[in-house]
């Protein structure tokens, strides 16, 4: 912390914080802070990918107390989907140090682009204030 | 499905996240309840990882102490605010990241 200034403390405590936001709603990950440390903290992406995993930990309790109490959590299964997950996160870490996954990654990119764009173009998602400026003109 | 989500972060550290809320979508659970239960999973598996960079010497925990209080001060504010922004943004701004993800991961 020594090493920081006032001012790039105050500046690396809004990333986090906007990180935080995002990563607390189950939105993006750490995408806000691995960029921010990779690209203009200079930290390795190791280090970073760390750091991120590290920062998710408390964010995401504080958070999960919250979506608890509002009864979004849905406790059983969760559960049961991290467990299965143990193993398969083991796997994952084993296969990506044997595989040429620069393959892999790219399909799976893909895979994400395909699920993003049709997220992105969902129909029978209207805008909220669409629809109440629709309901509006139904009124006239 | 938990296996394939694990195997996804294990192997590209970035994605789980994004198929279990798909996932959970799929079982039934509304919007919302896939994004908070999708934490919950990722933490546990963050922890997981986590641990494993820690030991493998990639990171320290004095690293991350500087971001800690506006990232907790950050989750208070998303578990507060989860429940009350609207689907439709919640979507938009999901797919935002989704797409985000995949060009990270396509130039990698």
């Amino acid at each position: 912390m020594d090493s920081l200034s006032a001012a790039s403390w105050l500046f690396s405590s809004i990333i986090a914080f906007v990180s935080a936001v995002i990563a607390s709603m189950g939105i993006g990950g750490g995408a806000v802070l691995l960029l921010f440390l990779t690209v203009f903290a200079g930290t390795s992406l190791e280090q970073a990918q760390g750091m991120n995993l590290l920062f998710f930990l408390p964010t995401g309790a504080t958070a999960l107390l919250f979506h608890r109490k509002s009864g979004l959590l849905q406790v059983k299964k969760g559960a049961s989907c991290g467990l299965w997950g143990l193993p398969g996160v083991f796997l994952g870490v084993w296969l990506a140090s044997r595989l040429e996954s620069a393959v892999l990654s790219k399909l799976f990119a893909v895979f994400l682009l395909y699920l993003g764009l049709k997220t992105l173009f969902a129909k029978g998602e209207k805008n909220p204030r669409k629809k109440a400026d629709a309901f509006s003109g139904d009124a006239q | 499905m938990g296996f394939l989500i694990g195997l996804l972060n294990g192997l590209f550290g970035a994605g789980g996240g994004i198929v279990a809320v798909a996932a959970f979508q799929k079982i039934g659970m509304t919007n919302k309840q896939s994004h908070a239960t999708a934490v919950a999973v990722m933490i546990f598996l963050s922890a997981v990882s986590g641990f494993l960079y820690w030991y493998h010497g990639y990171v320290s925990v004095s690293d991350v102490l500087p971001y800690l209080p506006g990232g907790i001060a950050g989750g208070i504010f998303g578990g507060w605010l989860l429940p009350k922004i609207p689907d439709f943004w919640l979507k938009k701004i999901f797919s935002l990241f989704i797409l985000y993800a995949a060009i990270r991961l396509f130039f990698k």
